[in-house]
């Protein structure tokens, strides 16, 4: 090895404190960006590889019942290439040794996966099922799994109201179920939604839908007008209750997987783009003083022969080691989290393709990320000490230049000792410097509060969802509209307290050019009925829905860009699609994604109808709730029964471990960027201020009273970072909240106090031990040396 | 051991060796030394031989590797670093080759810095008065010369009114005429206060001012000259 490069190493193990801290931050923001990119990567190309092998269909809709024979008719359509018809219904299950309410899609199978045109299933574990024989049907995988159940076990159906054993011939997945959505709710729940396919034969008797089906789907050739294709299909499908076609980019499960890819971009950028730039930032400021430094050093070399460019070279290649050593810990680290996410991610979307991709590419993008990152924040530095002539090299670093300032005129600061002089004219002398320290801080505090956002937000929702809005203890959801006698049913089942009954309706929206799919519920008059689903607003008031007009909820309002007075046109998918205007008189604060109410009556008067039921809010009687839900069940009109405690157990449990770890990672990342900034600062204060400090020292000031200098530098830093970073954190979970909500759902923006203690209480530990490090810094400070040895 | 109440400091059998193992070096081998109330000695040696060493030792600033050393009637070997720091505060004054001034403060606050902490100090501006600074007290370091600032040191090691004033080589990175002025400083707080002075320094035509010349070599004291008539700083020519 060279002499020069020897230099290279003796000079990085002198610093080895700051080299850590920056290539700790350094490795953070890769990791997080590798990580994100990963699980990017890898759900996207599962995604396209996984709807090509299983011919995901790219037009899709619902109808009451349609003959079979309109196949040949949608055929038909200009830019339609395969269409495949077929059933779905909602059932109820009864799984073995599982108590809570159980409800399924139904769909129906052809004879072989090659006779399916589209969407097909790809059998996991076990066979085909075999029509006639047993009721033979595939299980969803995941559902499979929740249950642990086996090939050969048999599940319980109610299918159309029929009680019926099925046997389980083996697991499938399927490209329109890469994620399972419980109707109505806004995670997966395995263990109370499954999927299930059943030959069509078996199915078409079950439900007395011979020759007839209820879903088709479409592919589209490459020319195809997509919109175009929609509206053809709509007409027609209506005259036998089409509920509206929907394109790819409105499919619940391709939506569930777009929207978390959007999410992962936004993850993946802006995070890491604040970690890299603080990375560069150390960087600058460390190098700086290293070569302020090494002035005499640079000087030396010259006079010796050394070029300009070969000086230039070996600070460089000292800073390429400092980034290697971030990139290498960045790309391990990353790979780890992308795997460890990946998985998390598995559990959610469900590929019969291997998920976790890791991309070479990525890596090679991340390490020349870095390496730009560390161009930045090398040349500035590199350039200022390599142009420095020879001569002037020389010489020491002239005195610093220090004035007087404002400060000075100011009757407190003329009373102040000369310490706190010291400190505060350092902090005037380097404006920028003490900025981007602060800067820094901020950032970490802000980063703290990102990392239990998710916590606050998720706590509100339970909160808003579960506590304030239902009352109730189960929902009820039936086959077909029913008269309202249900009620009656309904409350006569020992154990019921009350019920409230709600008329849904598809139906489809219309603001301006925008135009969003879903349902409307009718709700009662207030008078008549108990209300167990209370509506609130946005500041948790209760509102009702008027006489006439609309409440939406709040992801409806942003779909549509509609606010309170707008008038909006609502399409009732169902009967002869009446049309109607209505005002939207209220928002609602509702987490469930794209909803809308309307009073019963004025539903009613819409539909031409007299009043109907198609869903039951229920209190029960704790003690009687299994009771009740048997009797529910075997009650033919009911198509499901979904208890609130179950659901919130599994939303909890679900989301549970995933936020933890999210949280996990959060909070050591910022606090790797709090110290790393804190203890960086403070160390690049500490060598310019050592020989003042020494000095100080020699003529007799004790070791408590330096140390107090830079301990005030430490806390002016700290105290104006945090309220600075609480804001700016603030401001990020703001957009957060914005750049995560989708129509499917909602990120409220909610920050809790303890959060905000929390970060103040990490960040204040932080610069404890960046505090303590610093103690010792001074108490190493060779006192001798500083009186032999010019700056 | 003498008690004569005229010694300052009594300096018996000290050694220093720096390193461990191979690589030691003995700076010191055995010095015995007293230095008189009031007295004015500079010390003269080769580069290398021990001088540094022993005012170090002697300002509390290193601890020796054996022997004694008292100051007055206390015994300086024995104490804690923290014990060391009261001493400097209270009793040492030291001037050094680079000055070590604050450069973030003004020469009024560089010697406040040292007031504030003491016992009986005399104000900054007295302190600048004695070095003949009382015209430039509100200068930072950067608006002031190199002898300006040595003797803004001078004034900052003699406001606490130290027992000892320690000077490693005062005026080494000054010409002729700036070293002399600073040598008058350190003369006059001699005469005025009768502080012990101690001056290391390599030219020897400084010697002359001194009341004795000690002769430094190899870590022992080689010979001491005692000057009979003392010539003032500002007849010395080099
Ligand atoms: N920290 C140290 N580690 C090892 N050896 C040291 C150390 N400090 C001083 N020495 C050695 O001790 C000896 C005496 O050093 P000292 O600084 O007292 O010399 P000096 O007489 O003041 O020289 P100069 O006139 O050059 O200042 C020298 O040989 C030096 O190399
Ligand atoms: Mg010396």
């Amino acid at each position: 090895m060279k002499a020069i490069d020897r230099k290279i190493w003796r000079d990085l193990a002198r610093m080895k404190g700051q080299v850590v801290a920056i290539a700790a931050v350094m490795s953070c923001g890769l990791a997080i960006f590798i990580a994100g990119m990963t699980c990017q990567t890898s759900l996207n190309r599962a995604r396209s590889t996984y709807y090509a092998e299983s011919l995901f269909a790219d037009v899709f809709a619902n109808v009451k019942t349609a003959p079979a024979s309109l196949i040949e008719r949608i055929r038909e359509i200009d830019g339609v290439s395969n269409v495949q018809t077929g059933i779905a219904e909602a059932v109820t299950l009864t799984v073995k040794d599982f108590a809570e309410p159980v409800t399924g899609q139904i769909i129906s199978l052809p004879g072989s996966v090659e006779t399916m045109a589209l969407n097909r299933v790809t059998v996991r574990q076990g066979r085909w099922p075999v029509r006639g024989r047993g009721r033979e049907v595939l299980v969803s995988e995941p559902f499979f799994e929740a249950h642990k159940l086996a090939l050969g076990d048999r599940i319980q159906a109610v299918l159309n109201g029929r009680e019926e054993e099925l046997t389980i011939a083996g697991t499938g997945l399927s490209p329109d179920y890469i994620i399972e959505m419980p109707p109505g709710g806004f995670l997966p729940d395995n263990l109370r939604f499954g999927v299930i396919w059943m030959p069509r034969d078996d199915l078409e008797a079950a439900f007395n839908m011979e020759g007839a089906f209820n879903q088709v789907a479409l592919s589209l050739g490459r020319d195809a007008n997509q919109d175009e294709v929609i509206r053809q299909l709509d007409d027609l499908l209506e005259p036998y209750g089409g509920l509206g076609a929907y394109g790819r980019e409105d499919q619940l499960s391709d939506r569930f997987v777009s929207d978390e890819l959007k999410q992962l971009r936004v993850m993946s950028f802006f995070p890491p783009s604040i970690f890299l730039s603080i990375a560069a930032y150390l960087l600058n400021v460390s190098l700086s003083r290293l070569m302020n430094l090494q002035r005499p050093q640079i000087a030396v070399l010259k006079s010796f022969g050394y070029s300009t460019w070969d000086i230039g070279w070996h600070y460089v290649k000292m800073a390429a080691v400092l980034v290697g050593l971030g990139t290498i810990g960045g790309m391990l680290l990353g790979s780890w989290m992308g795997r460890v996410m990946t998985e998390m991610y598995q559990r959610f979307y469900r590929f019969p393709v291997s998920l976790y991709h890791a991309d070479p590419a990525l890596f090679a993008l991340a390490a020349s990320l870095t390496a730009l990152v560390a161009l930045a924040g090398v040349a500035g530095a590199v350039r200022a000490a390599v142009s420095i002539p020879p001569a002037v090299a020389m010489q020491p670093e002239p005195p610093a230049v220090y004035r007087r300032s404002l400060l000075d005129r100011i009757p407190f600061f003329r009373g102040a000792s000369p310490s706190l002089r010291m400190l505060i004219r350092e902090l005037e002398r380097r404006p920028r410097r003490v900025f981007l320290g602060i800067f820094g801080i901020a950032f970490a505090s802000s980063g703290l509060i990102m990392g239990n956002f998710g916590k606050d937000s998720i706590y509100y929702i339970i909160d808003v969802q579960f506590g304030l809005s239902q009352r109730y203890d189960a929902a009820v959801t039936l086959h077909r509209p029913a008269p309202l006698r249900v009620v009656q049913d309904f409350r006569a089942i020992d154990g019921v307290e009350s019920v409230e009954p709600v008329r849904t309706v598809p139906v489809k929206f219309w603001h301006g050019p925008r135009s969003k799919q879903t349902s409307v519920q009718g709700v009662v008059e207030p008078g008549r009925f108990v209300r167990l689903k209370q509506l609130l607003d946005v500041e948790r008031k209760l509102v009702q829905p008027p006489e006439e007009g609309l409440l939406i909820s709040v992801a409806l309002a942003s779909a549509l860009q509609a606010e309170i007075g707008d008038v909006v046109t609502l399409e009732i998918l169902e009967r002869n699609r009446p049309r109607r205007e209505e005002v939207v008189t209220g928002i609602v604060e509702d987490f469930e994604g794209l909803s809308a109410y309307m009073s019963l009556p004025n539903l009613n008067r819409l539909l031409r109808e007299g009043p109907a039921v198609t869903l039951a809010f229920l209190r029960i009687d704790q003690a009687r709730e299994k009771a009740v839900y048997n009797e529910l069940r075997d009650s033919p009109e009911v198509a499901g029964v979904s208890l609130k405690r179950a659901s919130m157990r599994s939303f909890l449990d679900t989301i549970g471990e995933n936020l933890l770890r999210m949280r996990m990672f959060n909070v050591i990342f910022a606090t790797t960027i709090a110290v790393g900034v804190i203890y960086n600062s403070m160390r690049v204060v500490l060598s310019e201020r050592s020989r003042e400090l020494a000095t100080m020292r020699v003529i007799g000031f004790r070791h408590g009273e330096v140390s107090t200098i830079l301990q005030g530098h430490l806390a002016v830093l700290v105290l104006t970072a945090i309220p600075f970073g609480l804001g700016l954190g603030t401001l990020f979970c703001l957009a957060i909240a914005q750049a995560l909500t989708t129509d499917l759902y909602r990120v409220p923006f909610v920050l809790n106090r303890e959060t905000f203690g929390v970060a103040i209480l990490v960040v204040l530990a932080a610069s404890f031990v960046c505090a303590f490090f610093l103690d010792r810094g001074i108490r190493r400070l060779d006192l001798i040396a500083v009186l032999k040895a010019r700056d | 051991m003498a008690e004569d109440p005229r010694v300052v400091f009594a300096v018996r059998g000290i050694t220093k060796v720096y390193g461990t193992g191979g690589l030691t070096v003995h700076a010191l081998r055995g010095v015995d030394l007293d230095l008189y109330l009031g007295e004015f000695v500079v010390l003269l040696g080769a580069s290398g031989s021990g001088k540094s060493t022993l005012l170090n030792i002697l300002g509390g600033l290193d601890s020796a590797t054996d022997g004694q050393v008292r100051y007055q009637e206390e015994e300086i070997t024995t104490w804690s670093t923290a014990q060391l720091t009261e001493f400097r505060r209270d009793h040492v004054g030291f001037v050094f080759q680079f000055y070590n001034l604050i450069p973030s403060l003004t020469a009024r606050e560089n010697v406040a810095l040292v007031t504030d902490i003491a016992v009986d100090p005399m104000s900054p501006e007295e302190a600048l008065r004695m070095v003949d600074l009382q015209d430039r007290m509100d200068h930072f370091p950067s608006q002031l010369s190199g002898g300006e600032q040595q003797r803004v040191a001078i004034a900052r090691a003699i406001a606490k009114r130290p027992g000892v004033l320690l000077c490693d080589e005062p005026t080494g990175a000054l010409d002729v005429r700036t070293g002399i002025a600073v040598l008058r400083a350190i003369e006059r707080i001699n005469q005025e206060f009768g502080t012990t002075t101690v001056v290391i320094t390599h030219n020897a035509v400084i010697a002359g001012m001194a009341n004795r010349v000690i002769h430094i070599s190899d870590g022992l004291i080689q010979r001491i000259d005692v000057n009979e008539s003392r010539c003032d700083a500002g007849s010395l020519k080099w």
